[in-house]
């Protein structure tokens, strides 16, 4: 793309500035502050800068002092050789584009190619198309040179190379600025010390004190439900135990009860039989004191006589019969006792001879004999003592009989009287007594006896049982103890079993103390239970609370890892990127600045090696022999180097795409011969590239293919109160003014630089203006002051002008367009 | 005629981990539901308040809340309206109910008349003063061993004329209540010679008649979860008789605040991050929960810090959460050539995104413009992106990360402000 003219208005300085510039190489010149540089900021932001944008550096970009509704305004007019640059069919292709920097409502116009653009977006795409260039920060980094930049070039090795890198980098500022950003943030979020943790690691130690709060908090709740059902469970046992020990009480209450009951029975029982006793008694007592009372004493007398006339009688009646029978007993005979007595004396007496005979004789057998003949006359001498006895005891008992029989011969009358006297006085005793016999008189005194005997007895019985009490309630007592022996035997047979078991009682008691047992310990463990539950301080908010946290920090983390993971992604294949880049890029590099360091150093230096890695820049030395690190280079050589590169990227990114080159006067620290050299350079870039070269200095003139001069600042400033009412006349004048110097060049590819027959006609435009002068330029050969300030053998004299080079090409395409 | 406020699904200490530190607040304001739901009762000087389960999310929840409980139920006795409650399915009443483990009635100072639980052990309840029978049908399991209204039929039931039955489960549907712990179907209601049946355990309210039986789902007072939209109300039942027809009269009234909305927010049409704060801040709501999910095309332009946006719009809402969905636009105009590290950096990762794109089958539109070079310094060989890999991620996750690298590669190469 070739810019053909320029139009600016209120664009600092330029309050209407109108310019054409050759499709070649182009010095637009100046005075400082002629607003060299404005020119340069107004063609990056027509190619690059959307319309609409709205920032602070556009408003500084205003003219002073225009009038609101004046907006930044800028118009290109470019060709394209359509053939050479984008491959098409035909040839040079014509456009126009206009800006109009209005905040939201400005605008764009881009006519190219039949067709006509106001989308910005799209306008902008078919630039970038046209360029090669996709933005203005690129177009900065590429082929946009301020002579700022090669100012601290020299300040160390790495200045050359982060600008380089910033080039190739494709955005503003480098690759390695973004890898430091990219590579603190990671740090920031990875960090892992303690004093200092990064997000990363607080998310972590987050989530891990969450988890292990939410896992305590979850186990306590689950057993505090534990708990709770096991209290449930307690209760439940204990409200059962209390139940049974009650139901044993009352059970054991039941038995003892019974025992009470039979006791009492027994007790009403015997109080029963007695007054049931006492009762019969009381009424054999009434029946037998209502029978008829006899007097026993006459009775008894009575009686006596009657038994003693009786007895009388029947004396009488048997002595009646002794009488009266023959006589019973005989005179018994007398027993015979003299002979015995005969004989004891005489045997006695022969004892007393035996023994005195043996006493005088000394015979003991005679007086033995005599001693015995002694006893047995003893003892037969008694035997007839009794003999004699009872025969004297039957002699008197017969002499008794005797008299007896006599008596009774003569009583016997008498009895029978007395006998008749006896019975008679018994029959009156018997009339008196109403009886028939003295046996039945008898009776009647013992029946009368028993009963009274009776009486006395049966009246001691009833009031031992009745023990105090009035015999006149007897029967009433009697039929109350009945009645209460009738409850009791009801209440014992109500009881049912328990009522005839007799062990109950014990059993039960046995079973009471065990079931009270069984309560303590159920009541035990509802008490555990209760302890356990209170001592659980588990608050189910709190947990939900934890489990709250967990999930916040869980996502926080997850963020963070991704927020990590991109990082060191975008890291990589930032590294990737560059690794893979730089390698073709320096080789590309070293291969073009090699070319055009041999240009710029007049062959000095010839060979260039660019390290793939940190872009350090060598150059061989032939003097030394060796190769030299950029950082030891004269200031003037690493500028020239950096103009190298900077082409050689120009070339590199931009394919087969050809921006303009717009360069803010980079050699203006080179000596003439340098700088002669470098715009040589451009002159023969210019064939390729248009270079478009601000410049205060006159001193590339003559290669230039026109000149375009600015008015000092005075002037600038001196026209405007002359043009403020008017906006439009300024830019009449250029226009009319253009020098038709690039035809002229266009006639010849060898034609020498028409430096003399072109003499621009006047240096200064009196309009205030700028002006497009006819390329002055003088004889490169003759004029450049190489020769002069540069000691001979520094540099290999490039012998070829290179504005005799360029010629033919800026010919050929550098067509002046006129509207 | 007998009036009667229904309610069901408190969720008292419920757990919303979407809500974060939030959750408490939320958690506060189920109460606060509650609370109104009693003030509506008293309000509207009902006879009856019918809690048909779920009041507590779990049987472990602290003793101030039951205590809290407590007290609106003793101001409902104080104010002449009985309460009848059923365990649900969250507060089962099994051997760790809160139920068995608290004693409502004692600790709202009234008696069983005034604030009844219905059990296994007490399954119905006769309030002879308002000629009505309440008839609870609850388990002491989580999952019932058979359908609650099997057998109930209170046809024959002379003891009062109004018979309202409570049941917590699912009204079948089949496919959907499968796994659903208590389940029955509209002709066992139909069965049951109810008047009204309060059903709890969904979240919505939903009424209904099967026979000459009217039920309902009262829903939950304030939404449990975001996504419960029939949720916040109580039911105001009137029961009366018009010329011996029993008529059934069900009123929703709003009891809860909180709302949930899901916002998708095109964010290609956002310039700057206030910009996209004060949109937001147009929905701000205290009593909002707002999930927004940032979709479309990401401007290139656009530079946005979401903890910070979120951070400005979180006291404006009861949760504000915010989430980006997303696609990065691709960058516009011109890329850089690829012989530069940006232009080589783009060429990687979008040929690992097309790769991606194509295994997934997402149409690949999201690069506005392939890589264009004619001799690319980085060739575009099949695989040759897999360098960049993400070992262990799913594709579409490996996918969005991808677009996330290269935006920000993109801004970081080109010199731009961007958030890190």
């Amino acid at each position: 793309m070739r810019i053909t003219r320029l139009q600016l208005r209120h664009f600092g300085l330029h309050r209407d500035l109108d310019i054409e510039l050759a499709p070649g190489f182009t010095v637009i010149r100046g005075p400082n502050e002629a607003g060299k540089s404005t020119i340069q900021r107004g063609l990056e932001l027509v190619l690059f800068r959307k319309p609409t944008a709205a920032t602070a550096e556009l408003e500084a970009l205003r003219s002073w002092g225009a009038p609101e509704d004046d907006r930044l305004f800028i118009r290109l007019e470019f060709v394209v050789n359509a053939e050479s640059e984008t491959g098409a069919d035909g040839g040079p292709r014509q456009g126009v584009l206009e800006k109009e920097f209005r905040g939201q409502r400005g605008r764009v116009l881009l006519e190219y190619d039949g067709q006509t653009y106001s989308d910005p977006a799209r306008a902008e795409e078919v630039i970038a198309d046209l360029t090669g260039i996709p933005n203005e920060a690129f177009f900065r980094s590429t082929a946009s040179i301020r002579h700022q930049e090669l100012e601290d070039l020299d300040r160390d090795g790495g200045a050359l190379r982060d600008r380089l890198q910033g080039s190739v980098g494709g955005g503003d500022k480098g690759s390695s600025r973004a890898k430091a950003r990219i590579g603190d943030a990671i740090r920031a979020l990875r960090s892992r010390g303690d004093k200092n943790p990064g997000r990363l690691k607080i998310a972590e130690e987050a989530v891990a004190r969450a988890e292990v709060a939410l896992k305590n908090g979850e186990a306590s709740l689950q057993k505090l439900e534990a708990d709770r059902d096991a209290l449930a469970q307690a209760r439940d046992d204990r409200i059962r135990a209390e139940t049974a020990l009650t139901e044993s009480r009352n059970m054991l209450e039941g038995a003892h009860q019974a025992e009470r009951l039979r006791t009492d029975r027994v007790v009403v029982a015997e109080r029963f039989e007695r007054l049931r006793q006492a009762s019969e008694a009381q009424h054999r007592l009434t029946e037998l004191e209502a029978s008829p009372e006899r007097p026993m004493a006459p009775l008894r007398e009575q009686l006596d006589r009657m038994r003693t006339l009786q007895s009388r009688v029947v004396v009488l009646n048997e002595s009646l019969g002794d009488v009266s029978g023959p006589e019973v007993e005989p005179n018994e005979p007398e027993p015979p006792f003299v002979r015995d007595g005969i004989v004891a004396g005489a045997v006695g007496v022969m004892a007393i001879l035996a023994i005195a005979f043996g006493a005088a004789l000394s015979l003991p057998l005679a007086i033995l004999l005599g001693i015995g003949a002694m006893i047995f006359t003893v003892f037969d001498g008694l035997r007839l003592w009794q003999r004699r006895s009872v025969a004297m005891n039957v002699r008197r008992v017969n002499a008794v009989r005797e008299r007896d029989r006599a008596v009774r011969r003569q009583g016997r009358v008498g009895t029978e009287e007395g006998l008749l006297a006896a019975q008679s006085g018994v029959q009156n005793l018997l009339r008196e007594l109403g009886v028939e016999d003295i046996a039945a008189a008898e009776q009647m005194l013992a029946s009368e006896q028993a009963r009274r005997q009776e009486v006395a007895t049966l009246q001691v019985q009833v009031s031992a049982l009745l023990a105090g009490q009035s015999p006149g309630r007897v029967t009433e007592l009697r039929d109350k103890a009945a009645l209460e022996l009738e409850q009791k035997t009801a209440a014992l047979e109500a009881l049912g079993p328990l009522a005839t078991d007799a062990r109950a009682r014990e059993r039960l008691e046995a079973e009471v103390r065990e079931r009270h047992a069984a309560l303590e310990r159920a009541r035990d463990a509802e008490a555990g239970a209760v302890a356990r539950l209170d001592a659980n301080p588990v608050d189910a908010e709190q947990v939900a609370g934890e489990a709250e946290r967990l999930v916040t920090w869980r996502d926080q983390l997850t963020a963070l890892k991704r927020r990590v993971r991109i990082y060191e992604l975008t890291l990589a294949a930032i590294q990737a990127a560059e690794s893979m880049t730089l390698r073709k890029a320096t080789r590309f590099l070293e291969q073009q600045v090699g070319r055009d360091i041999a240009r710029l150093t007049g062959g000095r230096y010839r060979r260039v090696s660019i390290d793939d890695q940190s872009l350090d820049i060598g150059v061989w030395a032939p003097e030394r022999g060796d190769w030299v690190g950029a950082s030891q280079l004269s200031k003037g050589t690493i500028d020239q180097l950096f103009l190298a590169a900077r082409i050689g990227l120009v070339r590199l990114v931009t394919q087969d795409r050809r921006p303009p080159l717009i360069l803010d006067d980079p050699f203006v620290t080179f000596d003439d011969t340098r700088a002669a050299r470098a715009a040589a350079l451009l002159r023969e870039l210019s064939t390729d590239f248009q270079v478009i070269y601000l410049a205060s200095s006159n001193r590339y003139d003559g290669l230039a293919d026109a000149v375009v001069e600015l008015p000092g600042p005075a002037e600038a400033e001196a026209a405007v109160p002359a043009e403020a009412g008017a906006p439009a006349p300024v830019s009449a004048a250029p226009k009319d003014e253009v020098f038709p110097g690039p035809p002229a060049r266009a006639e010849g590819p060898d034609a020498e630089p028409p430096a003399a027959d072109a003499e621009p006609p006047a240096a200064d435009d009196h309009q205030g203006g700028s002006v497009l002068l006819p390329a002055a330029i003088p004889a490169a050969d003759e004029t450049t002051p190489d020769a002069d300030h540069d000691p001979p053998g520094d540099e290999i004299e490039a012998h070829s002008g290179p504005g005799a080079l360029s010629w033919p090409q800026a010919g050929t395409s550098g067509e002046p367009t006129e509207n | 005629m007998i009036r009667l406020i229904h309610t069901a699904d408190v969720h008292l200490g419920a757990r919303h981990t979407d809500l974060g530190e939030r959750a408490a607040d939320l958690r506060e304001r189920q109460f606060a539901a509650f609370r109104a739901t009693v003030d509506l009762a008293i309000d509207e000087k009902v006879d009856l308040f019918l809690i048909a389960g779920d009041l507590f999310d779990s049987n472990t929840q602290p003793r101030r809340s039951v205590e809290r409980v407590a007290a609106e139920l003793g101001r409902l006795a104080s104010a002449s309206i009985r309460t009848v409650l059923i365990p649900g399915t969250h507060d089962v009443y099994d051997g760790a109910s809160i139920y068995r483990s608290y004693d409502l009635t004692n600790m709202a100072r009234a008696t069983g008349d005034w604030v009844a639980v219905l059990t296994p052990y007490l399954p119905e309840i006769v309030f002879p003063s308002l000629d009505a029978a309440v008839y609870g049908r609850v388990f002491d399991t989580k999952r019932s061993p058979r359908s609650p209204l099997a057998g109930l039929d209170a046809t024959a039931d002379t003891r009062a004329t109004w018979k309202i039955g409570m049941v917590h489960g699912a009204l079948a549907i089949p496919g959907r209540t499968d796994a659903d712990a208590v389940v029955f179907t509209e002709e066992e209601i139909s069965r049951t010679g109810l008047d009204y049946l309060a059903l709890g355990h969904w979240h919505s309210a939903i009424e209904g008649r099967a026979g000459n039986v009217s039920y309902a789902y009262s829903g939950a007072p304030e939404p449990v979860a975001v996504d419960q939209d029939g949720a916040g109300q109580a039911l105001l039942v009137t029961l009366e008789d018009r010329a011996g027809r029993h008529i059934v009269t069900i009123e929703h009234r709003r009891v809860g605040q909180t709302r949930a909305e899901k916002l998708d927010l095109d964010v290609s049409g956002v310039h700057s991050q206030p910009e996209l704060i004060d949109i937001l801040a147009r929905h701000a709501d205290a009593d909002l929960v707002l999930d927004v999910s940032l979709t479309g095309l990401f401007p290139d332009d656009l530079d946005l810090d979401l903890d910070e946006v979120e951070r400005a719009l979180a006291p404006s809402f009861l949760k504000f959460r915010l989430r980006d969905m997303s696609i990065p636009a691709a960058p516009e105009g011109l890329q850089a050539p690829p012989d530069t590290v940006l232009g080589a950096f783009v060429t990687t990762v979008q040929v690992r995104i097309a790769e991606l794109e194509q295994a997934i089958g997402t149409a690949p539109t999201l690069i506005a413009s392939p890589p264009q070079a004619a001799e690319p310094a980085v060739p575009a060989q099949a695989g040759r992106g897999k360098a960049i890999a993400f070992p262990g991620l799913e594709p579409a996750e490996e996918l969005a990360d991808l677009r996330e690298v290269l935006r920000l590669g993109r801004h970081l190469l080109e010199g731009r402000e961007v958030t890190l």
